[in-house]
C-alpha cells in the first residue's frame, strides 16, 4: 500500500528564464510533518504553491494521496487536491468574521448553513479562539488571526496542510504557543503537513524529517546538518 | 452581530434600480392620436404652437427640438440617418436651405397643402415638397452706448472696413441662418467678391460665438459693437433692456436688400402617421400660426399680407428683400461652407 | 462578447455605413487625412489636452495630498468631497467663469482659460488617484525614506516614486477627456479638431469625411494606452501595499492647517464659487418653481435613464473586469485595450451609430423608446464604470484571491460572498461616475431621443442658447443636486452594507 500523502517527481518551476525549481523530488509520507528550509528566495513558497495549484509546474508531476494533482497532461484546481494551505500573510478575507471565513471552507458536502456554522464554531473552538467567532479579522490580533487561519485550512478536512513561514513574525511567546499549537494538532489529526520555514529551532519539536532547498535542488538534511543560529553575549 | 450578506445587497440594490428605471423611461405612443414633429424652430416659441394644435384637435405632438449652439448633426442629419425606417412625421424647420438638402437626399415627400394656397410663390417649393412660413430677416444689431446713430453702418459690406476692427461678432458661418446667408451673399455677389469679403472680416478681427444669439448677447454686453443676427434673437435682446437697435442692411435704393428666411414645414417620406402629420402641415401653416409667431416673442413677420402683427413687427412689404432662388443656393452651399471652414475653423 | 459589441457594435454600423453610402462632396479641396487646417486643429487640441491634463494632474496631486495626510476616518469624507465638482458639467464651469467675469465687465476666453477650466473641472481625477495610490503605498517605505531625507526628497524620490502609475494615468484620462471636449472650447471661442469634426457632420452632412475625421479619437487612446503600458501599467498593480491602512503623515500644525485649507479651497473655486454664482444668477426663488414646473419631467427623465443606464453598466462591468484581470485569460490585454478605445470618441459618433444599428422596423421597441438612450449611454460610457472595477480588482490582494480557490466552492460562491464584497468600493464609484457622465450626455443624446422626451442637459443647453440665464442657471443647480442626491445615498448605502 503506498503510504505516501505527497510525492513530487521531477518537478521544475522557472520564473522570468530563471530556473526556481530543477528537477525537485520528495516523498511525504503519511502522517509525517516535514519541514522545508533555505535560504531567502530559493523557491520554497513557490514549491508549496504549486502543490497546492496555485501555480502551473513547468514539468514534474505532483501526486496526493495517490490522485495526480498535477502533470504535463493532467492540472487539478486547487480546490478538489484536499489540500488546507495557511498562507504566509494569513489571507483572511477583511469583511467577513472569523466564523464565515471558517464557514467557507467547509466542504460542499456539509448541506445546510446550521451545520455548516456549527462545524466552523467546532474548528474555531479547537484553535482555543471561541467567544471571538462574530469578529473581523481587524478586530482580532496577529495570534487570534493566525488561529483563524489555522482553523480554516483545517475546515476542509485536508489529507494534506501546507503552511508557508507560519511562525515569522511572532513574538518568542506567540511562536511558542503556535508551536504547540502546531503540533497538537498534528498529533490530534495524524495531519501530514508541509511547511515552509527559515527558522530551526523549532524543527525538533514539530519536524520529523527536514529538507534543504538551494538552487532549485531538494537535499534532505538532519538539524545537526544546518547552520546553527549563534547567540553574543549581551552583558 | 448576525453577519450580513453584501453582495446580495448590492445585486438587490443595482437590480431594484434597473428595473424601475427601466420601466419609467419607457413608453408607448398610440398611432392614430400623435404626430412626431422634428423642428430647428426655438423651442420656447414653437412649443405653443404645438400645444395649440393639441388643443384644436386631441392629437399629442411628440416633438424633438434642434438646438444651434451644441452644433451637433443635428435634426436634418438625423432625419437622413432614418430615412430607411423614418420615425418623424413634419420637418419643421427655421431656415430654407437645408429643407432643400434633404428634398434631394429623398428624405422628403410632396405634399401641397391647402393652407399654403396664398403663400407667395418665392416662399414655397415649385415641386410642392415645401413650404414656407413666418420668416425672420438678417439684422445687424448695434450697442447704442458704442455707437451714435449718424455713426451707424448701413451696408452690409461696410463691416468689413478697417474702421470696424475688432467691433463685429458673428455666429459661426458653417450653421443655421448665419450659413445661409453667406450662402446667399455668394450666390449674389459671385465667388470672388464673396471670398474677398469674408476675408476681410476675418483679417479685421471679427469675433466668431456659439450661435445668433450668443452674437447679440455679446453686443449687449458691450464686448462688440455689431453683430448680424436674426430678427427674432434682435427683438428678444431689445425686450430684454439692453442699449440695442436694430438694423435692417442694404435697404438703399442702390442696396440689394437683406436676406428674408421663412420657416419652413414638409412631409416626410413614409412617415409613421402621415394623415395627422397632413392635418398638422395645415395647421402650421395657416394663417391663425402666423398671427401667433408674429406676437410671440420671436417676432417672426408673416410671408402673407393682411396677417395682424404687432407694431414694432414690420411686415414683409416694409421691408427691401434680396430675391432669393433657394434651389442655387443649396447648390452653392457645400462650396460655401468648404471655403467658410478653412477660413474660420484653424 | 455581447458586452463588447454592445460597445463597438454601434461604430462598426457606423463606419459600415459610412463607407458603403458614402457621400463624398463635390468640394476636392477637403482632405481627410492631415491638410494643413486638420493639422492646426489637431496640434492645437492635442496641446490643450497635454496642457489641461498637465494641469490638472498637478493641482490633483497637491490636493490628493492634502486629503491623504489626514486621519483615516477624515479621509473617506474628504474622499466623497472630491466626486462633488464631477457633477458640474465643464460646459457649466465654463459658464460660470463667464458669468462671473460678466458681473465685473469682464470677457473671459481663448486658450488659456479653456486649459485652465479643463483642468479645473477634471482634477479631481487626478485627486482621487493620489489619494488611492498614497493609501495603498507601503507605509514602511515612505516611513524608511523619512529616515534618511528630508520630507520634500522623501516625497519627489519615493513618494513621487510610488504613486507615478496614478499620476500617468490621471494625465492620461484627463488628457483624453479634455482633447475630444467640445463645449469650454465652443463657449470660450478657440477652433479645437472636435469643431472640425463636427463640422463635417453638421455642415457638409458628409458621413463618410465625418467618420474619416475622427480617427484621431481612436489613435489617441492607442498612444495613450501604449503610454499606460509603458510607463503605469505592471508597477501599477506592482505598487499595492499591504491592506487598506492609511499612512499618516505627521506634520507640524501649520502645515495640517495648509493641507486643510488648500482642500478646501480646490473644493471651493471648482464647487463653492460654481454653485454661488449660478445661485445668484438664477437669483429669486420663483426661477426655481419656474424651471422646476417646466422642466421636471426631464428632470425625472433624466435622473432614471442615467440610473438604469449606470447600474446596467455596472452588471456589464463586473463579468469583463473578471475577465480582463483574468490571469490565465489569453484575450485578456485585447479586451483591456477595446475596452479603452471609446473612452475619447465624441457622442456624436455613438449617436449616429446607434441610428443606423436600431433604426429598424424589427427593432423599433428599442429605437423608439428610452432604451435606445440607454444603449447609447451604454457604449459611450460603460468603460468608466469599467475602470474603477478592473484597478479595484488588481488591488485586491492575491493571497485573498487564492485563499477562496483552495474551497470546494463554486465559482459564482466564490465571486459571490469574496471578490463582490471586497470591490464593492470599486463598483459605488464606477456606477457614480456612469450616472454622472450620462445625466450630463448632450451630443450623442440629441441624435437619439425619441420625440416627446427631452433631457435636462439638452433643455440647459437650449435655453442657454435664448440666452435664458436665469432660466439656465436654475437648471445647472438642479442638474448638480441630482448628482449630489445621488452621491449621498450612494455612501449611505455603501457605509451600510459594510457596517457591523
Amino acid at each position: 500500500m503506498d503510504t505516501a500523502a505527497l510525492k513530487i517527481e521531477k518537478l521544475a518551476k522557472n520564473f522570468d528564464g530563471r530556473k526556481v525549481l530543477v528537477e525537485v523530488g520528495m516523498v511525504v509520507r503519511l502522517g509525517e510533518c516535514v519541514a522545508l528550509v533555505g535560504p531567502s528566495g530559493c523557491g520554497k513558497s513557490t514549491l508549496l504553491r504549486l502543490v497546492a495549484g496555485l501555480d502551473d509546474a513547468d514539468g514534474g508531476c505532483i501526486t496526493i494521496n495517490s490522485d495526480v494533482a498535477s502533470n504535463p497532461r493532467v492540472l487539478l484546481p486547487p480546490n478538489r487536491r484536499r489540500v488546507g494551505m495557511v498562507f504566509q500573510d494569513l489571507a483572511l478575507w477583511p469583511h467577513m468574521t472569523a466564523l464565515e471565513n471558517v464557514e467557507f471552507m467547509v466542504p460542499a458536502g456539509v448541506r445546510g448553513r446550521k451545520q455548516r456554522r456549527e462545524k466552523a464554531a467546532e474548528l474555531l473552538d479547537s484553535v482555543s479562539l471561541n467567544g471571538r467567532a462574530e469578529s473581523v479579522p481587524h478586530q482580532l490580533s496577529r495570534g487570534q488571526q493566525q488561529r483563524v487561519a489555522i482553523a480554516r485550512a483545517l475546515a476542509s478536512d485536508p489529507v494534506l496542510l501546507l503552511l508557508d513561514e507560519p511562525f515569522s513574525s511572532l513574538d518568542p511567546e506567540l511562536r511558542l504557543q503556535m508551536i504547540e499549537l502546531v503540533h497538537g494538532i498534528h498529533l490530534a489529526r495524524r495531519l501530514t503537513m508541509l511547511y515552509v520555514t527559515h527558522t530551526t529551532d523549532e524543527l525538533p519539536r514539530l519536524a520529523n524529517r527536514v529538507l534543504f532547498l538551494r538552487d532549485g535542488f531538494l537535499a534532505e538534511v538532519s538539524a545537526g546538518q544546518l547552520p546553527a543560529p549563534t547567540f553574543h553575549e549581551t552583558h | 452581530m448576525k453577519s450580513k450578506n453584501i453582495g446580495l445587497r448590492i445585486l438587490t440594490l443595482l437590480m431594484l434600480l434597473a428595473g424601475v428605471s427601466f420601466l419609467g423611461s419607457c413608453g408607448k405612443r398610440s398611432a392614430n392620436s400623435t404626430v412626431v414633429v422634428y423642428t430647428t424652430h426655438d423651442q420656447i416659441y414653437s412649443e405653443p404652437i404645438f400645444r395649440a394644435f393639441e388643443e384644436k384637435t386631441g392629437i399629442r405632438v411628440d416633438a424633438v427640438y434642434d438646438t444651434e449652439a451644441t452644433k451637433t448633426v443635428g435634426l436634418a442629419n438625423r432625419l437622413a440617418a432614418e430615412a430607411s425606417n423614418p420615425q418623424c412625421d413634419v420637418f419643421w424647420n427655421n431656415e430654407v436651405v437645408r429643407t432643400v438638402i434633404l428634398k434631394r437626399k429623398g428624405v422628403l415627400e410632396r405634399y401641397v397643402s391647402e393652407s399654403s394656397r396664398d403663400i407667395p410663390a418665392g416662399m414655397k417649393d415649385p415641386e410642392g415638397f415645401w413650404a414656407g412660413f413666418a420668416s425672420r430677416a438678417r439684422v445687424l444689431v448695434v450697442n447704442t452706448n458704442l455707437v451714435a446713430s449718424k455713426d451707424t453702418i448701413a451696408t452690409f459690406v461696410a463691416l468689413a472696413d478697417p474702421q470696424q476692427q475688432g467691433k463685429v461678432a458673428m455666429a459661426y458661418p458653417l450653421f443655421g441662418t448665419t450659413a445661409t446667408h453667406a450662402a446667399v451673399l455668394f450666390s449674389l455677389w459671385g465667388d470672388a467678391k464673396g471670398k474677398e469679403f469674408f476675408q476681410k472680416l476675418k483679417a479685421n478681427g471679427v469675433k466668431i460665438v456659439d450661435g445668433n444669439g450668443a452674437a447679440k448677447d455679446m453686443v449687449a454686453r458691450g464686448e462688440a459693437s455689431y453683430a448680424m443676427c436674426d430678427t427674432d434673437d434682435a427683438y428678444s435682446g431689445i425686450h430684454d433692456g439692453n442699449p440695442l437697435r436694430m438694423i435692417f442692411l442694404d435697404q438703399g435704393t442702390d442696396g440689394p436688400g437683406t436676406v428674408v428666411i421663412p420657416n419652413t414645414a414638409s412631409l416626410v417620406k413614409n412617415c409613421p402617421h402621415p394623415e395627422v402629420a397632413k392635418k398638422f402641415i395645415d395647421f402650421l401653416l395657416s394663417r391663425e400660426v402666423e398671427g401667433i409667431l408674429a406676437k410671440s416673442g420671436s417676432a417672426q413677420m408673416p410671408v402673407r399680407a393682411g396677417i395682424p402683427t404687432p407694431a414694432d413687427v414690420p411686415t414683409l412689404s416694409s421691408i427691401k428683400a434680396i430675391p432669393v432662388d433657394w434651389e442655387k443656393v443649396a447648390d452653392k452651399q457645400d462650396e460655401v461652407a468648404a471655403f467658410l471652414s478653412d477660413l474660420f475653423v484653424r | 462578447m455581447i458586452i463588447t459589441l454592445m460597445v463597438l457594435a454601434p461604430l462598426g454600423a457606423l463606419i459600415i455605413s459610412s463607407i458603403s453610402g458614402g457621400q463624398n462632396t463635390q468640394n476636392a479641396s477637403r482632405q481627410t487625412f492631415l491638410g494643413t487646417q486638420q493639422l492646426v486643429l489637431l496640434g492645437r487640441s492635442v496641446l490643450l489636452a497635454v496642457m489641461a491634463g498637465a494641469g490638472g494632474t498637478m493641482a490633483g496631486l497637491v490636493v490628493g495630498y492634502a486629503v491623504a495626510s489626514r486621519p483615516a476616518n477624515v479621509q473617506r469624507r474628504m474622499a466623497i468631497g472630491l466626486m462633488l465638482p464631477f457633477s458640474i458639467p465643464p460646459f457649466v464651469q465654463a459658464l460660470v467663469w463667464i458669468m462671473l467675469a460678466q458681473m465685473f465687465g469682464l470677457s473671459v476666453h481663448g486658450f488659456f482659460a479653456t486649459v485652465l477650466v479643463l483642468a479645473g473641472s477634471f482634477w479631481p481625477i487626478a485627486a482621487l488617484l493620489t489619494w488611492i495610490g498614497l493609501r495603498q503605498s507601503a507605509v514602511n517605505g515612505i516611513e524608511a525614506a523619512r529616515m534618511g531625507e528630508s520630507r520634500l526628497r522623501a516625497f519627489t524620490r519615493i513618494e513621487l516614486g510610488l504613486i507615478r502609475p496614478h499620476l500617468v494615468t490621471a494625465f492620461l484620462v484627463i488628457a483624453l477627456f479634455s482633447f475630444s471636449d467640445y463645449g469650454v472650447p465652443s463657449l470660450f471661442r478657440i477652433n479645437t479638431y472636435p469643431v472640425y469634426v463636427f463640422s463635417q457632420f453638421a455642415a457638409f452632412y458628409d458621413l463618410h469625411s465625418g467618420v474619416m475625421a475622427s480617427w484621431p479619437y481612436l489613435l489617441l487612446p492607442l498612444v495613450a494606452s501604449w503610454i499606460w503600458y509603458r510607463k503605469a501599467g505592471v508597477r501599477f498593480i506592482q505598487s499595492r501595499g499591504f491592506g487598506f491602512r492609511s499612512c499618516p503623515r505627521v506634520f507640524s500644525p501649520v502645515f495640517r492647517s495648509i493641507w486643510v485649507l488648500t482642500y478646501w479651497a480646490a473644493i471651493l473655486v471648482t464647487l463653492g464659487l460654481p454653485l454661488t454664482v449660478l445661485a445668484i444668477k438664477a437669483g429669486h426663488f420663483q426661477t426655481y418653481w419656474t424651471a422646476w414646473q417646466t422642466a421636471k419631467g426631464q428632470i425625472g427623465m433624466s435622473a432614471m435613464i442615467a440610473a438604469a443606464s449606470a447600474t446596467l453598466m455596472a452588471l456589464m462591468a463586473f463579468p469583463l473586469a473578471l475577465g480582463i484581470q483574468g490571469r490565465f485569460a489569453k484575450g485578456s490585454q485585447l479586451l483591456n485595450l477595446a475596452s479603452i478605445l471609446p473612452i475619447a470618441l465624441p457622442g456624436t459618433l455613438f449617436g449616429m451609430g446607434e441610428i443606423y444599428l436600431w433604426n429598424r422596423t424589427q427593432t423599433h421597441w428599442i429605437y423608439g423608446s428610452a432604451t435606445v438612450v440607454i444603449f447609447l449611454y451604454i457604449a459611450r460610457f460603460l468603460p468608466f464604470a469599467l475602470r474603477p472595477q478592473v484597478v479595484g480588482l488588481a488591488q485586491i490582494e492575491e493571497g485573498l484571491l487564492d485563499a477562496s480557490r483552495l474551497s470546494e466552492r463554486s465559482s459564482f460562491n466564490t465571486t459571490w460572498r469574496i471578490i463582490l464584497p471586497l470591490l464593492s468600493a470599486s463598483i459605488m464609484a464606477g456606477w457614480a461616475l456612469a450616472f454622472m457622465l450620462s445625466l450630463q450626455e448632450l451630443t450623442g443624446t440629441l441624435l437619439v431621443v425619441p420625440p416627446g422626451m427631452e433631457t435636462l442637459a439638452v433643455r440647459i443647453y437650449t435655453l442657454y442658447h435664448y440666452g435664458a440665464g436665469q432660466l439656465v442657471a436654475a437648471l445647472a443647480l438642479f442638474l448638480v443636486a441630482l448628482s449630489g442626491l445621488m452621491f449621498a445615498v450612494l455612501t449611505i448605502f455603501h457605509q451600510w452594507i459594510q457596517r457591523r
